[in-house]
C-alpha cells in the first residue's frame, strides 16, 4: 500500500486527475460551449443569395437584419461556403417578386455546411427569417381579401418547458459527470492493481512474498484491499472535487448546477463507486495475476479500458424515465445509470439494488478467478 | 532438517528435477552445485513451497512441503536468485513488511529489524529508499527480509551472482556465520571456488538428476578439488 502510494502514476490516476478533470469538466467544458455557442449567434453571418437582383426587397430585408449581411460572390456557391468565404446561401427564383405578386408559390433552396456551426446557425437564421417572410405574405394576401389571417391558426400552440434553465443545465451534467466519474475510478484501480500483481512478477518480489508465513489466500485478499483503498482515496478526491466544483458554481450569480449533490446524494454515490471500484480492482487483478510483464497486462486491461468507456458512454443512449429493468444489470453502464438517476434526484430503490447485486456478484466471481491464479503455480508463473 | 525423497517436477512434458533424494543435517551447509538450468532454483523452490513436487516427499524440520506448507515457510528464511524489492520503500520498511508478513510481533519487530541492520552492516542504508542501494547493500537488505523472523533454516539462491569482491565475501561471511549461529543451509551456487569453501556436503545436479553427492571433505581427498569431481561427474554423464 504505502509502495503504491508513492507510485507517481498511481498517484497522478488517483488524485491529480480527479483534482483537475473534475471541475473541468463540471463548469469549464459547459462555460466553453454555452459562451461559443453565444457568440456565434450574436455575430452576423455573411450570405450570398442566387438571382439577388430579380428582388431587391427581398434582398434589402435580410440585409436589413442585424444578424444576416448579404454579399456577393464570385465562386460557386457550395465552394464559397466550404472555404469560409459565406457562412449559407439562398438561391430564389429569376421571377421571384412576379410569383409572389401574382400569388403562386416559390421554391427557395438554402445551401448551408451541416458540419459548420457558423453555417448551422446562419441556416438556423435564414429560417426564421423565411418564416416570418412567409407568413407576413399570408397575412397581407389574406387582408387584401378582408379576412382575417387568424383563420389560418385554429389552434395556437404554446410550449412551456417547466425546467429552469438551471435544471436544464443540471440535467447536462448529470449526462456528463457518470461516465467520468467511472473512467476516473477505472483508471485509478487498474494501475494499482497492475503496480500489486504483474509488478511483483516484474520486481522479483512475488517469490519472497510467496515464502513467507502468510498464505496466498491472506495475500491476494491483502492486495485486493490495498487496491480498493488506493480506489477508495480517488473515489474520496473525485467527491471533494465535484463538491468543490458544484459549490464553487452555486455562488456564481450568472450560472447554478442545480444538480443534486448533497450529503445524502454523496454518499449514495460514493457507495455506488465504491462497489465499481471492488469490481475493477477484482477485474484488474484476475487479468494482471495471469500476465507475465507489464506489457502483457496492459494488451489485456487495455481492451478491458476501451469497453469500460464504452459501457460509461452507453447511458447516453438511454433515458432514465423508460430504460428498464435490463441495463441495470450490466456492469459499469449500471453504475452510471444509478449515478445519473441520483443526481437529478430521480432514484429509483429497485434500480440501485439490482446495481448493488450484481455488481457485488461479478466481483466475488473475479475475487474468485484472482485467487485460483494465485494458487496455480502454472498460471502464476506462466513460462 | 531438510530431506527431499524421490522428488520431481515436471513443467507439462519437461521434467526440470528428476527423482531425487537429498539429506541436509541440521547446522549443515550443503551445497547444490550445477550449471545453470540445471535444476538447482526448482529444487530449492519446492524446498520453500513456492512449487508443490510433481512426485515425492520434502519435508523441512519435520514438517510436510505439501501438507504442512505453512509451517514450512515459517521454519525457512528463503533468497532467491533475483534481488526484488521495492524501490520505493526503504530498507527498514522493506524489512518491516516482511517481518509482518511473517508473523513477527508488533511491539518487538522495531528490535528485529535494529539487529539485523547491525548484524549485516545496514544501520546507515536503513532509511534510504532501496531504489537508491547499491547492488551489494539490496542483497544484504534481501538477506535481511529473508531472515528476519529468525527460521532455523535458510535457503540460498546463488547468493553472490552479480556482486563484487567485497560484497560477495560479506555475503560469504554471513553464511558462514548462520552456520555458526547453528542454521541449517541449502545453498547453490555454479561458484566452485565459494562451493568449496563454505559447503559441508555438496550434490552435483544436472539435467535435474544428483550426479553426485558427497563431502567436500572426501570429495578433496579424492579428486583432489571439487572442480575435478565437477567436471568428471558432467562429462561422464554427457558420454
Amino acid at each position: 500500500m504505502q509502495d503504491i502510494l508513492r507510485d507517481r502514476r498511481t498517484l497522478f490516476a488517483t488524485v491529480i486527475i480527479p483534482i483537475l478533470l473534475i471541475p473541468l469538466m463540471t463548469f469549464g467544458i459547459p462555460l466553453l460551449f454555452s459562451s461559443t455557442e453565444q457568440q456565434i449567434v450574436e455575430q452576423t453571418q455573411y450570405i450570398a443569395i442566387i438571382n439577388y437582383e430579380s428582388s431587391e426587397e427581398f434582398t434589402k430585408l435580410i440585409d436589413g437584419s442585424r444578424s444576416l449581411r448579404v454579399v456577393a460572390i464570385d465562386k460557386p456557391i457550395d465552394e464559397a461556403i466550404r472555404n469560409g468565404t459565406i457562412a449559407a446561401g439562398i438561391e430564389i427564383p429569376k421571377d421571384f417578386d412576379n410569383r409572389i405578386l401574382n400569388e403562386q408559390n416559390v421554391n427557395i433552396t438554402i445551401y448551408y455546411d451541416a458540419s459548420s456551426r457558423t453555417s448551422n446557425v446562419a441556416y438556423s437564421k435564414i429560417m426564421q427569417f423565411l418564416s416570418m417572410y412567409s407568413k407576413n405574405t399570408v397575412d397581407e394576401r389574406l387582408a387584401n381579401r378582408e379576412i382575417d389571417p387568424q383563420i389560418l391558426s385554429p389552434i395556437q400552440v404554446y410550449a412551456s418547458d417547466v425546467a429552469t434553465e438551471d435544471e436544464v443545465s443540471g440535467y447536462l451534467l448529470s449526462l456528463i459527470l457518470p461516465p467520468l466519474l467511472a473512467i476516473i475510478v477505472a483508471t485509478g484501480g487498474m494501475n494499482a492493481s497492475i503496480d500489486l500483481t504483474v509488478g511483483e512478477k516484474e520486481r522479483h518480489t512475488l517469490e519472497a512474498l510467496l515464502v513467507t508465513s502468510t498464505n496466498r489466500r491472506d495475500l491476494i485478499t491483502g492486495k485486493f484491499l490495498a487496491v480498493f483503498s488506493t480506489t477508495l482515496v480517488s473515489i474520496g478526491f473525485i467527491m471533494l472535487s465535484l463538491s468543490g466544483s458544484v459549490g464553487y458554481l452555486s455562488t456564481l450569480a450568472v450560472q447554478q448546477m442545480p444538480i443534486f449533490l448533497t450529503l445524502q446524494t454523496s454518499i449514495i454515490v460514493f457507495v455506488i463507486l465504491s462497489l465499481m471500484a471492488i469490481m475493477i480492482a477484482s477485474l484488474g487483478m484476475a487479468l494482471a495475476s495471469f500476465a507475465k510483464s507489464f506489457k502483457e497486462a496492459n494488451n489485456y486491461l487495455t481492451p478491458m479500458l476501451f469497453l469500460i468507456v464504452i459501457l460509461s458512454f452507453g447511458s447516453y443512449g438511454l433515458s432514465i424515465e423508460d430504460v428498464g429493468l435490463i441495463p441495470f444489470l450490466v456492469p459499469i453502464l449500471n453504475v452510471t445509470l444509478v449515478i445519473q438517476e441520483v443526481l437529478v434526484n430521480n432514484l429509483n430503490i429497485l434500480h440501485l439494488v439490482l446495481t448493488v447485486t450484481s455488481t457485488l456478484v461479478i466481483s466475488i466471481i473475479l475475487i474468485s478467478i484472482a485467487s485460483w491464479i494465485f494458487h496455480k503455480e502454472s498460471l502464476l508463473f506462466r513460462a | 532438517m531438510i530431506s527431499i525423497q524421490n522428488v520431481s517436477k515436471r513443467f507439462g512434458k519437461f521434467k526440470a528435477v528428476d527423482n531425487i533424494n537429498i539429506e541436509v543435517e541440521k547446522g549443515e551447509i550443503f551445497g547444490l552445485l550445477g550449471l545453470n538450468g540445471a535444476g538447482k532454483t526448482t529444487t530449492q523452490r519446492m524446498v520453500s513451497t513456492v512449487f508443490q513436487p510433481s512426485e515425492g516427499n520434502i519435508t523441512v524440520n519435520g514438517f510436510n512441503s505439501k501438507s504442512d506448507s505453512s509451517e514450512v515457510r515459517r521454519n525457512i528464511g528463503f533468497l532467491p536468485t533475483e534481488v526484488g524489492l521495492y524501490d520505493r520503500l526503504t530498507a527498514r520498511e522493506v524489512i518491516k513488511y516482511f517481518g509482518i508478513l511473517n508473523d513477527i510481533d508488533e511491539n518487538r519487530i522495531n528490535d528485529k529489524i535494529d539487529e539485523v541492520l547491525e548484524k549485516l552492516s545496514l544501520v546507515e542504508y536503513a532509511n534510504k529508499r532501496c531504489g537508491k542501494l547499491s547492488r551489494g547493500n539490496k542483497q544484504k537488505v534481501a538477506i535481511a527480509r529473508a531472515i528476519i523472523h529468525e527460521p532455523p533454516v535458510f535457503i540460498f539462491d546463488e547468493p553472490t551472482s552479480g556482486l563484487d569482491v567485497i560484497s560477495s565475501r560479506a555475503v560469504l561471511d554471513f553464511v558462514k556465520q548462520c552456520k555458526d549461529d547453528g542454521r541449517t543451509i541449502l545453498y547453490s551456487s555454479h561458484s566452485m571456488y565459494e562451493t568449496e569453501e563454505i559447503c559441508d556436503k555438496i550434490a552435483v545436479i544436472h539435467d535435474g538428476k544428483i550426479l553426485m553427492t558427497d563431502s567436500i571433505e572426501h570429495i578433496q581427498k579424492e579428486h583432489g578439488s571439487l572442480e575435478k569431481a565437477f567436471i568428471a561427474a558432467v562429462k561422464g554423464e554427457r558420454s
